[in-house]
């Protein structure tokens, strides 16, 4: 291997899959039982499903734009048939909504730890961490922030083993026989589970880093989201009655509180501060896929520039909200943009694929009659 | 190009006192040698006894032999005069004779990586021992050696050694570019060079595996790595290395492979627990209360109510101690360093205790995490798990559990960016995941072996 080979080198799919369940928005399983008891009512837990095959349909647009696109990346695809000064005020919204998700889900985060375990600390110690990380991961590049987050799920992942301590209290019963009663509104309710999801869509973004038979990795890494969403929502269902999930605000959280083992109870901390690596790599994604699309825009700036550029904006709009209440509203409004982009992008760029296949037919069909 | 010359020689030298000049037959041969670096007998046996009976009659036949070397530069006689040679001055011609010879450590165990089973020789700071070491177990003519020299004034010898075919010529022709460029007037030892070589020099973890025991060097040979010998260092250096090579030990190899794997995973498992082990004592103390069971928390309690200082001061103390008596015990000689085993002991152990300066708990965890720090089979890595284990109890001071993950976060995501030759320093995730776990981290059984 050469000095810079492993730069060329392409991302595993096994790689990908973890780096595409990583980075789908995790914090929103926190409260996930409790959304689902609201809008969808008894058994909410399901539409977690429901959800999950509108995901799936959202990725296959996202796949089968890297199968018609031959591998180009979607700027590439774009900027073939559309001038590029007419895209950059889309361009710019994808990159502020971006960034401001990513930087409410990690003031959000924050601010739950905050309540929960660090009253007293200031918020802004938190925020400079997560950017210093985000500033360490996003210098070293895609294949880094893939490598590293391989590793970093590790530390994750065996916290459900902690569900395993809980099975004595958990019953069939009290997910009760009725199926949806009870529920607000399904449209907001889809909304907010299908935020659970989002993260996925920068995933546009990688076709030039991939292997070809990425596209598994897309869905193995949305079904990986699904198991586990599923698996702690349905605990959490079978363990607290319904009403107690509907007027917990973090049902996960407390369904934490009831472990103990041998040498350390209460393991909601430990399973709360460990979850900081799924935030960071939410996080950290969002501003990639910033970092890029700003990169397309003005492409003979330093990278490194677009960078702090990032960071800096990221960590000023992290201070801004003053409760939570606050950074669930901006968050909110944040995921339901990041929702239509997720599904008007991918649209958008078939439609020019299509287009483009169809310019492309005439052009052989007029040189055949020629 | 300066001709070689008797009296450029002599004056080169000046007044050395291991400087030994003398001539033969009216001047027709003279030769100098220094004398701390020949071996006086070869030296009698092969130059002066047939220099004084006078039996090179046929000087041309004579000079044939692989022994002598015919020189004419001045500069390369100087540097023969300085590896052990004789030059001897004929006439027009000027020759090199090679008798070396010089003190020596006898080859000896290794203090610092000790088997149970296995061999125990290892090298000693002569490099033609070394090579002799390597040389002999692996009797393949495929065995190729690169001579290199590094230091502008010291001329190191310093050897690329690997196995044609089976390592990577680009990473030995890299290799071989890199040592070539290095510009320092001196290397001392090979711990010096790989400094140099590093590709991260600012990074605490070591990027270069060395070892001073042959049978790992010849593994590693046959793994398809590289090795370097540097002249006068027992260590020898091989890349690419990854992290997961500090945590070897040729022990592993020599028992059966399930106890391998168990002590290896062994070893990983010390590695999580001297990182974490007193950083979640000082955060569970200073921030997470709950978090102690509660027939734990009654006895945790006690122990720490004399204790007038807040738990980061109490561990950081404890911990700064032991760094100092590991210290201590390093340098000073063994017999002395009984008696600080002993002063540490009763420091460390009662004495602090009832003081009431630390709590008993937190002796404890401090030694647990202090013998998990040795179990690591390799004193750099092992090192520089020590010094991070301090950042990690500062952010457990600070920010407590979340304060370890940032700590644990940084560290992974540094050392997922390292690379040794351009081949990444954690491989175990590269590409073929699973093999590569089996092969890194996990003995393979021996049976599956070719």
């Amino acid at each position: 291997m050469k000095a810079g080979d492993h730069l060329k080198e392409r991302l595993h799919p096994f790689q990908l899959s973890i780096l595409l369940y990583s980075i789908q928005n995790g914090l929103v399983v926190y409260t996930l039982p409790r959304v689902t008891a609201q809008y969808f009512g008894t058994n909410g837990w399901l539409s977690i499903i429901f959800i999950f095959i509108l995901v799936n349909i959202n990725i296959l647009l996202i796949a089968t734009i890297y199968k018609l696109g031959k591998g180009r990346s979607i700027f590439e695809i774009i900027e073939a048939t559309i001038p590029k000064w007419v895209m950059i005020p889309i361009y710019l919204f994808i990159i502020c909504v971006w960034i401001g998700l990513a930087s409410m889900i990690m003031r959000e985060y924050i601010f739950i730890m905050k309540i929960f375990f660090y009253p007293a600390l200031p918020a802004v110690y938190f925020v400079i961490f997560f950017t210093l990380l985000g500033f360490q991961l996003l210098t070293g590049g895609i294949h880094h922030i893939t490598k590293a987050f391989v590793v970093l799920i590790c530390f994750v992942m065996p916290m459900l083993a902690l569900l395993l301590y809980l099975i004595s209290e958990f019953e069939f019963d009290r997910f009760t026989s009725f199926y949806f009663k009870g529920g607000t509104d399904y449209f907001e309710g889809s909304l907010r589970v299908y935020s659970a999801y989002l993260g996925i869509e920068v995933s546009m973004l990688l076709f030039p880093v991939v292997d070809k038979k990425w596209t598994k990795s897309l869905f193995i890494g949305n079904f990986f989201s699904l198991f586990i969403y599923l698996i702690v929502t349905f605990m959490c269902f079978g363990f607290f009655s319904f009403d107690q999930v509907l007027n917990d605000l973090y049902p996960i959280m407390t369904l934490f509180e009831y472990t103990e083992v041998s040498f350390l109870s209460r393991a909601e901390n430990l399973c709360f501060c460990v979850f900081a690596f799924k935030i960071l790599a939410t996080t950290v994604i969002y501003y990639w896929g910033a970092q890029k699309t700003l990169e397309n825009i003005a492409g003979k700036v330093k990278p490194g520039l677009w960078i702090i550029l990032i960071l800096a904006t990221g960590f000023v709009l992290a201070l801004i909200p003053g409760s939570v209440a606050h950074v669930e509203k901006w968050s909110n409004w944040l995921s339901n943009c990041a929702i239509l982009i997720a599904w008007a992008l991918p649209i958008f760029v078939l439609g020019v694929l299509f287009i483009q296949m169809l310019r492309n037919q005439m052009l052989r069909e007029t040189d055949y009659a020629k | 190009m300066t001709e070689a010359n008797y009296e450029k020689t002599l004056a080169e030298f000046g007044d050395s006192f291991d400087l030994v000049h003398r001539s033969f037959h009216q001047d027709k041969f003279r030769i100098v040698y220094l004398n701390s670096l020949v071996d006086s007998q070869s030296l009698e046996w092969e130059i002066l006894s047939p220099l004084r009976e006078m039996s090179f009659n046929h000087l041309e036949q004579a000079t044939d032999q692989s022994l002598f070397k015919r020189i004419n530069d001045q500069e390369e006689v100087i540097k023969g005069i300085l590896d052990g040679n004789v030059a001897m001055f004929a006439g027009a011609y000027t020759y090199l004779i090679n008798v070396p010879g010089f003190e020596e450590r006898a080859i000896s165990q290794s203090e610092r990586e000790t088997v149970i089973n296995g061999p125990h020789d290892s090298f000693n700071e002569v490099l033609q021992t070394n090579v002799s070491l390597i040389r002999r177990r692996i009797r393949s003519p495929r065995l190729k050696m690169i001579s290199l020299s590094v230091g502008d004034i010291s001329k190191t010898r310093v050897l690329v050694i690997y196995i044609e075919g089976t390592a990577k010529m680009s990473i030995v022709n890299q290799l071989k570019e890199r040592i070539q460029a290095i510009k320092v007037d001196s290397i001392t030892d090979s711990n010096f060079l790989i400094q140099k070589l590093d590709e991260h020099q600012n990074s605490p973890f070591p990027q270069f595996y060395t070892t001073e025991r042959p049978d790992i060097a010849v593994s590693k040979l046959y793994a398809g790595k590289i090795i370097g010998l540097v002249d006068d260092s027992p260590n020898i250096i091989c890349t690419p290395s990854s992290f997961f090579d500090f945590f070897e030990s040729p022990d592993d190899l020599y028992q059966r492979w399930t106890i391998g794997v168990a002590v290896k995973l062994l070893r990983y498992l010390a590695l999580f627990v001297t990182l974490i082990l007193t950083a979640f004592y000082v955060s569970i103390c200073t921030y997470h209360y709950e978090m102690i069971p509660q027939s734990l928390l009654q006895s945790l309690m006690q122990s720490r109510s004399r204790v007038p200082f807040p738990p980061f001061i109490e561990a950081l103390f404890l911990e700064i101690v032991i760094e100092l008596l590991r210290e201590a015990g390093a340098r000073l000689p063994t017999k002395i360093g009984q008696t600080i085993g002993i002063v540490g002991g009763i420091v460390i152990g009662q004495a602090a205790v009832q003081a009431g300066i630390t709590s008993n708990i937190l002796i404890i965890v401090v030694s647990v995490s202090a013998i998990a720090s040795f179990i690591v089979p390799s004193y750099g890595m092992s090192a520089s798990i020590r010094l991070v284990r301090f950042l990690f109890i500062i952010m457990a001071g600070f920010l407590g559990n979340i304060g370890i993950f940032f700590t644990l976060g940084i560290v992974i995501i540094h050392l997922m960016g390292l690379t040794n030759f351009s081949s990444p320093y954690i491989k175990a995730i590269s590409p073929a995941f699973f093999k590569s776990w089996m092969d890194n981290i996990i003995i393979k059984p021996f049976y599956r072996n070719k």
